[in-house]
């Protein structure tokens, strides 16, 4: 649409020098004519998305059967060259971009006729240079976990081979797909236990009711080897956590809402749950700062994660968002920058690379605002593309 | 279900006039006043003064301050041709959902509020709330407002939320 | 309070608080209160208030009493995970696993039920199922063939 306006903008101009051109210099001193142009030429996206790429997953919270996603280069300053394609994704779906695979795996759900007839579910698999819908793997059982936007409910394991996609129902379970052959291999029930965190090479970790991790190792062929059910390190009542968590190098770190982190090992097959320490430094906590939003945390490639984070917390506010991202390093145990959002923030991601750069979706306008996330300078504010409710953002793989 | 602002200030321009907005708009966070702090709208059913003996509740059933949403996240069905307690017409209520408490002002009394969702058809979009008092990521499905609720419906289409008073909770426990 | 209420509200308090088993009729009521808000609470958001439950929530009025005809029948109620990892200690877990097989079992209740106490149920939840759907089918085959019932 966009391309076809930028076209037709076009038009006008030329015919002003068409216009203009014989009282000028004489008809015979025209330039000369626009080339023909070929029908049905359709863009494409380059194998390997810059790391000024986002995917913006806006859920459409008002009309969800049309969810969306817009892949945008945030390098650019104009709509026009800042939005690069879209996808759509049914009924508050989830995403899963894998760069080596080129795909784009995204779980949805539709209606036969729209908020009506049967119920189907299915995984779509993008092509992340076409974007157009290469696979369809029909997911039987009408249970995949349906919620506000998660990167908690999609996972690549098995050296990226398989896929894990989690299911609720109110049933907790987990559905393994294979990505060579694009079908079901197996359901892995998970009772009492949701979401998939990464563990060991062919295995997943959820988390459950009772403040611990399940761990699911499987077999070559998809069955269960192992479920292993960690001791409780959290009461869901008292202290709880985040579901979402950053995960660098294998381990996850799973902020709570009194402002604690917990660290966990994931790269063995069962989860090692760390000793807990705080974000918020003593001088501080008077202030009561805690994580906040729906996209409440993301990783850089080097090493550090970002939370957003807002003063004065209760029970209540832990969704509402936040004035500001603060940076940690694992290593350090430490925040080593903070940066006041020029805009309230609601959810977050980081770019890739050795310059990284945080998004943030703002609730106020639902606009979303870059940022130098090493200098913590505003940068830009990228809005207007056609987003109504920007939930969740991801960095370009 | 969750979440901001322009649009509920755009989509609710009703509701804006009535609940104080600015809390909602500086993130929604700061939306979360006490009970005390809560205006006494309009009188949804007799009040104690005028008829002893008579359960009391105040307070405007489309507004997302209203006592019993202190934990409801999307669409007040009372705007969308239900109310409070009821569905709108043509929709499913889902016989699946999760429970909380939520203190009525008027009496003093905790309330054990049950969070059925009505489905079917595509969302509401009048008065959409967002208030997460005890609410626990889904992992705690039975206190979780995160997740879309029509489950155990013919359709999943999530179209707007009641808050059913259930049951009265027990002093501290 | 209903006779039937006030039997269970003297099996709860019987089984869970042994100091006062010939509880007052105060202390009964307190106790089934308590085992109904609990199952509120922490149960009926799936399992519906009657216990009827829905979509891939099984039917428990009417049935649950069943499962108490064998002991890996009975220690099913509390391994299964709603029960075993809800966030209700042992006692009060015991109350509404009690309250549940009273309230819901209609006539598949054996007379002889002998009420969950809290260190029964914190011996069993230290196991909470894993494949609960598998292990229910085949606990039901057991237990149809041993009493010739057909569930
Ligand atoms: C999130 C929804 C949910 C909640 C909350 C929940 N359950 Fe369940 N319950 C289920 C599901 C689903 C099953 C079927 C087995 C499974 O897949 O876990 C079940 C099965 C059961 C069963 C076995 C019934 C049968 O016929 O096999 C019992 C007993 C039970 N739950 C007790 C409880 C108790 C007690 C609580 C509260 C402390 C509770 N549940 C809370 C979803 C729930």
């Amino acid at each position: 649409m966009y391309q076809a306006l930028k076209r037709w903008a076009l038009v006008p101009a030329a015919g002003l020098l068409v216009s203009l051109a014989p009282t000028a210099a004489g008809a015979e001193d025209r330039p000369p004519p626009l080339p023909i142009e070929p029908i049905g030429v359709i863009e494409t996206l380059p194998a390997t998305y810059p790391e000024s790429w986002f995917l913006v997953h806006d859920a459409a919270f008002f009309h969800m059967s049309d969810g969306k996603v817009y892949v945008i280069d945030s390098a650019e300053d104009t709509v026009a060259e800042q939005v690069k394609g879209t996808f759509n994704v049914a009924l508050m779906g989830n995403i899963l971009h894998s760069a080596r695979r080129g795909e784009i795996y995204a779980v949805e759900t539709f209606h036969e006729r729209g908020t009506r007839g049967e119920r189907k579910d299915y995984l779509t698999i993008w092509d992340q240079q076409s974007l157009a819908p290469v696979a369809e793997v029909f997911l039987p059982g009408k249970k995949r976990f349906m919620g506000m936007p998660s990167r908690e409910t999609l996972l690549l394991l098995n050296d990226q081979r398989w896929l894990a996609i989690a299911n609720f129902s109110p049933a907790a379970s987990v559905t393994l797909i294979d990505l060579e052959k694009r079908e079901i291999i197996s359901q892995v029930p998970t009772p009492g236990c949701t979401f998939v965190y990464p563990s060991g090479d062919r295995g997943f970790s959820s988390l459950c009711a009772d403040g611990r991790f399940m761990s699911t190792s499987l077999e070559r062929d998809g069955s269960i080897a192992q479920q292993v059910r960690t001791d409780a390190f959290f009461s869901t009542d008292v202290n709880p956590i985040f579901e979402r968590a950053a995960i660098i190098n294998d381990t996850g770190y799973f902020p709570g809402f009194d402002g604690m982190v917990w660290p966990v090992d994931f790269s063995g097959k069962t989860a090692k749950v760390g000793e807990a320490w705080h974000l918020v430094p003593e001088a501080e906590r008077a202030e009561r700062w805690a994580p906040a939003g729906i996209g409440i945390i993301a990783e850089d490639d080097l090493g550090r994660f970002y939370v957003l984070m807002h003063p004065d917390a209760q029970d209540g506010s832990q969704n509402g968002g936040g004035p500001e991202v603060w940076v940690f390093d694992p290593k350090k145990q430490a925040r080593v920058a903070r940066i006041a959002l020029k805009e309230w923030g609601l959810s977050i991601t980081v770019s890739r690379g050795k310059e990284p750069k945080l998004l943030v979706t703002n609730p106020v306008n639902m606009g979303m605002e870059l940022y130098d996330a090493q200098s913590g300078d505003y940068i830009k504010t990228i809005t207007d593309i056609g987003q109504e409710t920007p939930l969740m953002l991801y960095r370009a793989e | 279900m969750k979440f901001l602002d322009r649009m509920m200030e755009q989509r609710s321009r009703e509701l804006a006039q009535r609940s104080s907005r600015r809390g909602l708009l500086k993130g929604l966070g700061s939306l979360l006043v006490g009970s005390a702090a809560i205006p006494l709208l309009p009188v949804a059913r007799a009040s104690a003064a005028g008829n002893p003996g008579q359960p009391v509740e105040e307070g405007d059933p489309s507004s997302c301050d209203y006592w019993r949403y202190c934990a409801i996240d999307g669409f007040l069905c009372d705007c969308c041709g239900g109310s409070a307690n009821t569905c709108p017409p043509g929709t499913e209520m889902s016989p699946v959902t999760w429970i909380g408490t939520c203190l009525n002002p008027a009496d003093g009394r905790n309330y054990v509020i049950s969070y059925n969702d009505c489905c079917g058809k595509s969302s509401c979009g009048a008065c959409l709330c967002q208030r997460d008092e005890g609410d626990r990521p889904p992992y705690r499905p039975d206190a979780t407002n995160d997740i879309n609720w029509c489950l155990g419906t013919s359709s999943a289409a999530y179209h707007c939320s009641t808050a059913i008073v259930v049951g009265v909770a027990l002093e501290d426990s | 309070m209903t006779k039937v209420q006030a039997a269970i509200a003297a099996l709860l308090l019987c089984s869970c608080l042994p100091a006062s088993a010939s509880g007052t009729a105060a202390e009964n009521s307190r106790a089934y209160r308590q085992a109904h808000f609990d199952y509120q609470m922490n149960c009926q958001g799936c399992h519906a208030p009657d216990g009827a439950g829905a979509g891939s929530v099984p039917r428990m009025k009417g049935h649950v009493g069943v499962f108490l005809q064998s002991q890996q029948g009975r220690e099913y109620l509390v391994r299964v995970p709603g029960s075993a990892t809800s966030a209700l200690d042992d006692t009060r877990l015991a109350a509404v696993l009690n309250w549940i097989v009273l309230e819901f079992s209609g006539d598949s209740l054996a007379s002889d039920f002998q009420p969950y106490s809290a260190a029964e149920i914190g011996r069993m939840r230290q196991q909470p199922l894993n494949e609960v759907d598998d292990y229910r089918v085949e606990l039901l085959r057991t237990l149809s063939d041993a009493s010739g019932r057909n569930q």
